[in-house]
């Protein structure tokens, strides 16, 4: 068993699918989620004489995907700065109600359904609705709530200040909620306008 | 407006917030402690405001989903599927 698992010819088919499911729900992306996959057995097969045995090949070919995932996030974050500076207004802007909710973005009380946490076709909602957002900010969101790493560490990463990344995470929320609204709890509303 | 209106309006500032800011802190407060003054003024905005706790339960459950999924696919339970053909793919470009 041991001997057959350090056979790279094995891998695709034991840790292929697992690597693949790893990648899209921290990308949201099926042809970068396949090509980081595909990346990551490269590169192993490459390195293997460094495999020390320590941990399981499953473990280490993680941490070799973990590595090009930030490495992807990275490269997307420069290549795009504007981030932050989207045009969407969730709160009044001026009159007496100013900085109150818009009320097309009004929250509304879903814990009615308690069963969405387990329901596959929402979580896949969830992920298209990550997948629209800005790469910057669904970067910074995934790093925050999936892996939770640390405010310097994201920052360090993204190119970006502890503010900048708050605001961010903010508008990601909000972003979030709304597009979930729509596609999840008012799909038969969004299909007359 | 005159000066004391000016002074009623701060005052009254003190204790209320606009969703605005109600919602962000709410966000900050996942990074850091907030002031004392921040969270005073978050927990009387959330007393009052509906929308403001709706808002939080809703991140809440959507925090949760992702990660209740991600725990899913650590017990091999895979909600996507890797295409059998990039599988074959990956396969003949790992042998050259």
């Amino acid at each position: 068993m041991e001997d057959s698992s350090l056979d790279p010819g094995t891998w695709v088919d034991l840790y292929g699918n697992y690597l693949y499911n790893f990648a899209i729900t921290r990308v949201y992306d099926q042809m970068v989620a396949e090509d980081l996959v595909q990346d990551t057995f490269f590169s192993a097969v490459k390195a293997i004489q460094s495999f020390e045995g320590r941990s399981t090949i499953k473990t280490w070919l993680t941490s070799i995907l973990k590595r090009k995932i930030i490495d992807h996030y990275r490269k997307n974050s420069r290549s795009k700065e504007d981030a932050i500076l989207d045009n969407d207004t969730f709160f009044q802007t001026e009159g007496i109600l100013k900085g109150h909710w818009e009320d097309e973005h009004l929250p509304n009380d879903w814990t009615a359904d308690v069963s969405l946490e387990e329901n596959s076709e929402f979580y896949k909602v969830l992920q298209s609705c990550l997948a629209n957002l800005p790469d910057k900010m669904a970067a910074s969101f995934t790093m925050k709530e999936i892996d939770d790493f640390s405010t310097d560490e994201i920052c360090k990463e993204l190119d970006i200040t502890p503010s900048n990344l708050w605001v961010m995470i903010h508008r990601a929320k909000l972003k979030l909620r709304k597009c979930i609204e729509k596609k999840w709890f008012l799909p038969d509303e969004k299909m007359y306008k | 407006m005159n000066a004391f209106q000016k002074l009623y309006i701060r005052f009254i500032k003190c204790f209320i917030v606009p969703c605005e800011q109600a919602s962000f802190l709410l966000t900050k407060k996942e990074f850091e402690k907030l002031t004392f003054r921040e969270a005073w003024r978050l927990r009387m905005h959330m007393i009052k405001c509906k929308y403001c706790r709706w808002f939080e339960k809703e991140d809440a459950m959507l925090t949760h989903t992702m990660v209740h999924f991600q725990q899913k696919i650590d017990k091999n339970n895979m909600p996507f599927c890797l295409d059998p053909k990039k599988i074959e793919e990956i396969k003949r470009n790992l042998q050259k």
